[in-house]
């Protein structure tokens, strides 16, 4: 177990180590650093085991060498670091003392309900959910069990497609790993990882907002996602729609965070997880084509000096990512359930079908309103929130911006379904809960931005 | 005047208690948890592991009577009356993530085949084609083709 933890934690050390070398916007905080390194490192470390078992490695060369890999590269950052003078710390903005308790103490409160039912999920469902045992830790079991003979390639095999096997392979790569150091299949390892993520993805929407908004809107930004059944509920099933929900904001945030320290380093990152959330789902590919325009337009739009700067950096390293995720559909020529079983007179008998516009409709607004609660979701509150509270004239640019994302992300997602070949109402039923969760920390991102002023 | 600060002053106090709302959501989730812990407890003092971790071990008997990879047949239900699509998805797609890499296909044509449940076991006990290697509880047995 101690081995096992060792090979989680090595690559998030390591790119702890590189985040703060490349952080030249000013220092920024432990925690959001960690989160960063969190997503971003267990990331990387899933596609460079992909891009070993591949190579035909056994599991204890690709041991070996991932070690070799993650201490040089953090070693290297380390070394490099302090032989750069420190940069300014970066304060966030001051909040009122009594405010900024309550926000602290509604967020605790409800961080604790959320604990003790991931607990209580992990401890009933150490498996995780349905989709987790027939598709993410089926893939993950695959790629483990089938390394030493090349049995692994039967993950892609159409005998399984109710495995959706075109799904990319991150996070099942990323638990074969785990179990590779553990030396056995351990169910630790995907709880492991889905607290993780999920921990990451509160600490990123939490510190993002702070530092744009301040430290009760931060904790009140927290409180939200934390509160939100389908959060709760998804967070511990072992499913790849809270890493996806995280690489979604992290790209968000990063982008932030780069406009307004003028950071390339954060260009860079923010390029990564872009291109980690097309590793993660096939939803990705949508939200990376849409960042990637979104982002370049804005910069052609309004930048002074070097506008394409940011863009270059971003796509500098998330287009390797895209080539190597384009490659490797390409290699084993899968098709997906949705796309290749359609004509275009199917999808346009569909499209123009009045009633499931209805239904696709009439489904996201229950979605977005209830979000899993019984009464009233947490996007409702977060609007009263923001019309009690009034928002802020003129819009910023890097909101303006997000909020664009979204909409465009959420209108293709709204188009899948109308176009799905699958019954529609089976289709929404078992999946658009946690479509919707993807976009979910996003969204309140962006309306604690909106918001004047936080309490 | 007047009436412009009693709106102010309302929105003011709207805004305060618009996150006190969070426990309308919030509430969902306890509910739900509540229900989690009772079984969690129920485990533990039966000293009993979680029920797809006992499943999972019960499925992982069949990996010594089976072929390290490839394809193996798979029977499940009476076809006079099919079990519904849930359940025989259930036992389908955990029998297959617990012999993985192995491919389950829903059919008799493989030189191994997996029965699922005492009607499959009935029905290729019948077929003379088939020879019984296993029978490994939980309603599980193993044949091989012959013929």
């Amino acid at each position: 177990m101690m081995l096992a933890a060792a090979g989680v934690l090595l690559p998030i050390a390591s790119m702890f180590c590189v985040v703060g070398l490349v952080q030249d916007g000013g220092r920024w905080p432990r925690l959001w650093r960690c989160a960063v390194a969190a997503g971003v490192g267990s990331g990387l470390a899933a596609l460079l085991w992909g891009a070993m078992l591949a190579a035909g490695l056994s599991s204890g060369v690709a041991v070996t060498l991932d070690a070799i890999i993650w201490t040089t590269v953090g070693a290297a950052a380390l070394f490099t670091r302090v032989r750069r003078p420190a940069g300014r710390s970066v304060e966030m903005t001051p909040s009122r003392t009594v405010s900024t308790f309550l926000a602290l103490a509604l967020f605790l409160a409800v961080a604790a309900i959320a604990a003790t039912a991931f607990y209580g999920q992990a401890s009933v469902f150490p498996h995780g959910n349905w989709d987790a045992w027939a598709i993410w830790n089926l893939k993950a079991r695959f790629l483990a069990r089938g390394a030493a003979d090349g049995a692994w390639r039967e993950v892609f095999s159409p005998v399984i497609g109710w495995s959706h096997p075109d799904y990319p392979l991150l996070l099942p790569w990323l638990v074969a790993r785990g179990w590779a150091y553990a030396g056995r299949e351990t169910v630790a390892v995907p709880i492991a990882y889905s607290a993780l993520f999920s921990v990451a993805l509160v600490a990123i929407l939490t510190v993002s907002v702070a530092r744009l908004q301040g430290v009760t809107a931060g904790l009140l930004a927290g409180a939200f996602l934390l509160a939100a059944p389908a959060f709760v509920t998804y967070a511990p099933v072992q499913c790849a729609d809270v890493p996806l929900a995280f690489f979604y904001l992290l790209t968000i945030a990063l982008a932030a965070e780069a406009e307004r320290s003028r950071s390339g380093g954060a260009w860079l990152l923010a390029g990564a997880a872009a291109g980690l959330a097309m590793w993660t789902k096939n939803e990705g590919a949508a939200f990376w084509l849409i960042s990637a325009g979104a982002l370049g337009t804005a910069a052609l739009r309004g930048g002074t000096g070097r506008p394409l700067r940011g863009p270059a950096l971003f796509l500098t390293v998330s287009l390797p990512l895209v080539a190597a995720l384009i490659a490797f559909k390409t290699s084993i020529g899968l098709s997906n359930d949705v796309v290749n079983t359609t004509t275009a007179g199917m999808l346009w008998a569909r499209l123009a079908d009045t009633d499931r516009v209805v239904l696709v409709l009439s489904a996201i607004g229950r979605e977005l309103w209830f979000g899993g609660a019984e009464w009233v979701g947490v996007l409702p509150v977060l609007g009263l929130y923001l019309l009690a509270q009034g928002w802020t004239r003129p819009i910023e640019a890097v909101v303006a911006r997000a909020g664009v994302i979204v909409v465009l992300t959420l209108a293709v997602y709204t188009a899948v379904y109308l176009a799905t070949p699958h019954d529609l109402a089976w289709h929404l039923r078992t999946s658009l809960d946690r479509v919707i969760l993807q976009l979910l920390p996003t969204v309140i991102w962006l309306g604690c931005l909106l918001t004047r002023d936080a309490l | 005047m007047h009436l412009l600060e009693g709106l102010r002053s309302l929105r003011r106090i709207l805004a305060g208690l618009a996150p006190l709302l969070l426990v309308l959501p919030a509430w969902t989730s306890v509910s739900d948890t509540r229900i989690n812990l009772n079984r969690v407890n129920r485990l533990k003092t039966a000293g009993r592991v979680a029920p797809d971790t006992g499943q999972d071990l019960e499925y992982r008997e069949l990996l010594r009577h089976l072929p390290p990879r490839g394809r193996v047949g798979f029977l499940f239900g009476d076809p006079a009356a099919p079990p519904s699509a849930a359940q025989a998805g259930r036992r389908h797609f955990f029998l297959n993530y617990s012999l993985a890499p192995r491919l389950l296909v829903a059919s008799a044509d493989e030189p191994t085949v997996i029965a699922g449940d005492a009607h499959a076991r009935g029905r290729l006990l019948g077929d003379g084609r088939f020879e019984l290697v296993a029978d490994v509880g939980g309603g599980l047995s193993v044949f091989r083709r012959t013929k």
